[in-house]
């Protein structure tokens, strides 16, 4: 089966610094995977990688999304998917569904899902659809950000630290929506500091340091504030 | 693809309809622009006024002469006045600096002719609003004011990378902000040309004049936008964007036209009207003197009058002498007062080259130039005005010496009345606005920078666009 996200031999240099090390990463669909690292280790630089944000005399190696090489058809490939970035990017003077239609209008998608079905499985309260999205919490942003990418129709999702500043119940509500992506069949890269979050809704942990993956196991009945120092130093 | 440009374009312009301020602030741009239309037409219709008025008297006075001796006709004087372009009201140019009423007198410099050319670069005329500094110096700062945050506020919020990550082409980013941000401000430009073209039409060469100051304005309001949009797609804090900003509009429309005119000024300095004065006086001196019956210039000046008659002594002449001699004296000095003025005219050209060489340093005084060229009213239509308005006075005084010459009795010279009919008669040249064409050379100059303002933003744009 074709793997929704193929990474082959990435490596990416800024300043004379090597962010990313000949990285080899594999993401096939139903699968949720979370990468975890300190702050600067380059999480959010892999992400701007793999959406193509970075110049060629940057970076080397090969991304496939969806069997679509990145460099040599970028807008075919970033069609295969959708990024939710930290902060939620919707335009406060739109309301959330004309935020949705926006986006799908500037995406050029040729076919997307019925938008109200997709806040209805986003969660988003029906009253608040016509609402302008500046008198949203950050957690419904988040749920338009989501359910966006469910009326793309995106068979990748990227998301980029999903729960910072969410409280727990809007946490728990994200949570179950990445869930419920990956029961779709969606192949869902999420790149987070919360390490319970990502225990709870990951099928692989990986932990990005030194400009390479590597995957770690955590033991959630053992898990300390220390053992996440010494998991994010390296040394669990 | 265009669609899409589109589609961005209008979303920004919903945004900004949405934050108030910006569009508060195009509302406030609005009634800025009509005040200074109002008061600019005001301004404009004195002018014209006080050129009909004085045109029409002087014309009636000279007319209502009674017979008299032609020499006092001569210092009777003659009014002529600039003719005002209907475009003055967008840009009034160097009217206020140079004065447009000239008076013409024998063996007199012409009033309204020694002011620098760095008038031309003025900033003396704050008190003044005109629609031209609207354009000039409001429209960019305005357009700083609402748009600095444009791209900066969506790179903090995630929006910019969210739509490129899903796909959107940066350019098709780049050209849609653009567009929202040019085309009010062009919209304004049209509506402002379409009402000058209405009330104006038929006025001299009016669509040439009008489709250059449109391009003009067009272009320096396209290159403020792309700008904004490279300085905001740069910066990651909105006070940076802002402050950035706010220091290029300081340095193109402030400091850089007002540098580049003082340096012109002190480099080539323009002697003041006295001065240039005195300096006639003493080469009139040298040139020689009539009432010297020694004087080696009017001695042979006598004889060679006395040979073409074939008479011994002035008395025998058919002709009144002092006629002849004073066609040689304001010959004389016409020589004297048009080399002075050519050395004015070659120290403010030379004022005005060096400015030239600097241009790319400024657009704002770039755009001033063809809005002065195109309202008639820049250094080039001023000296094509003295030019002619010199001309005038030349051929009239030499009329009304050769009436003198002619029609009075030498013998009885101070008693003699010649018929109001030589007057009413006198050769006096209406003067006309010059073509746009005397200033091409400033013209060119201008649009060459406006290009090249053009090209260094969107080259800018291109590259931070491309780098984020």
């Amino acid at each position: 089966m074709t793997a929704l996200l193929s990474i082959q031999q990435l490596s990416l240099r800024f300043a004379g610094r090597e962010i990313l090390k000949q990285l080899d990463f594999s993401l096939p669909a139903g699968e949720v995977v979370s990468v975890l690292g300190s702050n600067g280790a380059g999480k959010s630089t892999l992400l701007k990688s793999i959406l193509g944000l970075h110049t060629a005399a940057h970076q080397t190696g090969t991304i496939q999304i969806a069997g679509v090489n990145l460099e040599q058809s970028r807008h075919q490939a970033l069609s295969q998917l959708a990024y939710v970035p930290e902060q939620p990017a919707v335009y406060g003077h739109l309301s959330a569904i004309e935020n949705i239609r926006y986006f799908l209008s500037l995406g050029a998608i040729s076919q997307p899902a019925d938008i109200t079905s997709c806040l209805t499985m986003a969660g988003l309260p029906e009253h608040a659809w016509q609402r302008p999205c500046s008198e949203y919490s950050k957690g419904m942003k988040q749920k338009v950000m989501l359910a966006f990418a469910l009326a793309k129709q995106a068979k990748l999702l990227l998301l980029d630290e999903p729960n910072s500043g969410l409280d727990p119940q809007a946490t728990e509500e994200l949570n179950l929506l990445i869930v419920q992506c990956k029961a779709r069949g969606m192949g869902i890269l999420v790149v987070t500091h919360d390490v319970l979050s990502a225990m709870a809704f990951s099928d692989r942990l990986l932990m990005l340091a030194n400009g390479q993956l590597q995957p770690v196991t955590i033991d959630q009945s053992s898990l300390t504030l220390e053992s996440l120092k010494r998991l994010y130093q390296g040394q669990a | 693809m265009t669609s899409l440009v589109w589609k961005i374009a209008i979303n920004e312009w919903r945004r900004l309809w949405h934050a108030r301020i910006p569009a508060l602030l195009m509302l406030v741009l609005v009634v800025l622009w009509a005040i200074a239309a109002l008061a600019a037409h005001h301004h404009w219709q004195d002018h014209a006024n006080t050129v009909a008025e004085v045109t029409q008297r002087s014309q009636q006075d000279w007319q209502s002469q009674p017979d008299r001796h032609p020499h006092r006709v001569s210092h009777f004087g003659d009014f002529v006045a600039k003719p005002l372009h209907p475009l003055s009201v967008i840009e009034p140019g160097i009217i206020d600096q140079s004065g447009h009423l000239v008076y013409l007198e024998a063996h007199r410099l012409n009033s309204a002719n020694f002011n620098p050319a760095t008038e031309a670069t003025s900033l003396g005329r704050f008190p003044l609003i005109t629609p031209a500094m609207i354009v000039q110096w409001w429209m960019p700062l305005f357009l700083i004011m609402i748009a600095y945050a444009t791209i900066t506020a969506e790179k903090m919020t995630g929006i910019l990378a969210f739509m490129r990550g899903n796909g959107t082409p940066v350019w098709a980013i780049a050209t849609g902000k653009w567009l929202a941000l040019f085309l009010p401000f062009f919209t304004l430009l049209c509506l402002q040309a379409s009402l000058t073209l209405a009330w104006s039409w038929g006025s001299d060469q009016v669509l040439l004049r009008l489709s250059l100051m449109l391009l003009a304005q067009a272009m320096y309001i396209a290159g403020w936008c792309l700008l904004v949009l490279a300085v905001s797609w740069f910066s990651k804090q909105l006070h940076g964007a802002l402050l950035t900003l706010l220091l290029c509009w300081v340095c193109i429309c402030i400091i850089f036209p007002r540098g580049l005119a003082n340096l012109a000024q002190m480099t080539y300095p323009t002697q003041p009207r006295t001065e240039a004065e005195h300096h006639a006086e003493i080469k009139l001196k040298t040139l020689g003197d009539s009432h010297n019956p020694d004087d080696p210039h009017f001695a042979a000046f006598k004889a060679g009058i006395l040979k073409k008659y074939q008479v011994t002594s002035v008395e025998d002449l058919p002709v009144n002498y002092k006629g002849l001699l004073m066609q040689e004296g304001e010959r004389l000095t016409t020589d004297v007062y048009r080399e002075q003025q050519a050395l004015h005219n070659a120290q403010l050209n030379r004022q005005n080259i060096s400015i030239r060489h600097w241009l790319w340093l400024t657009p704002a005084l770039a755009l001033q130039y063809v809005q002065m060229a195109s309202s008639g009213n820049d250094l080039a239509h001023h000296q094509a005005f003295i030019r002619q308005a010199e001309s005038r006075r030349y051929q009239l005084i030499q009329y009304l010496n050769q009436i003198h010459t002619m029609k009075v009795d030498q013998h009885h010279d101070h008693d003699t009345r010649v018929s109001a009919d030589f007057w009413k008669k006198a050769p006096r040249p209406v003067v006309t606005l010059a073509p746009v064409s005397v200033s091409r050379h400033s013209v060119e100059a201008a649009l060459l920078v406006l290009l090249g303002w053009l090209l260094i933003p969107g080259v800018l744009l291109i590259k931070v666009a491309k780098r984020t």
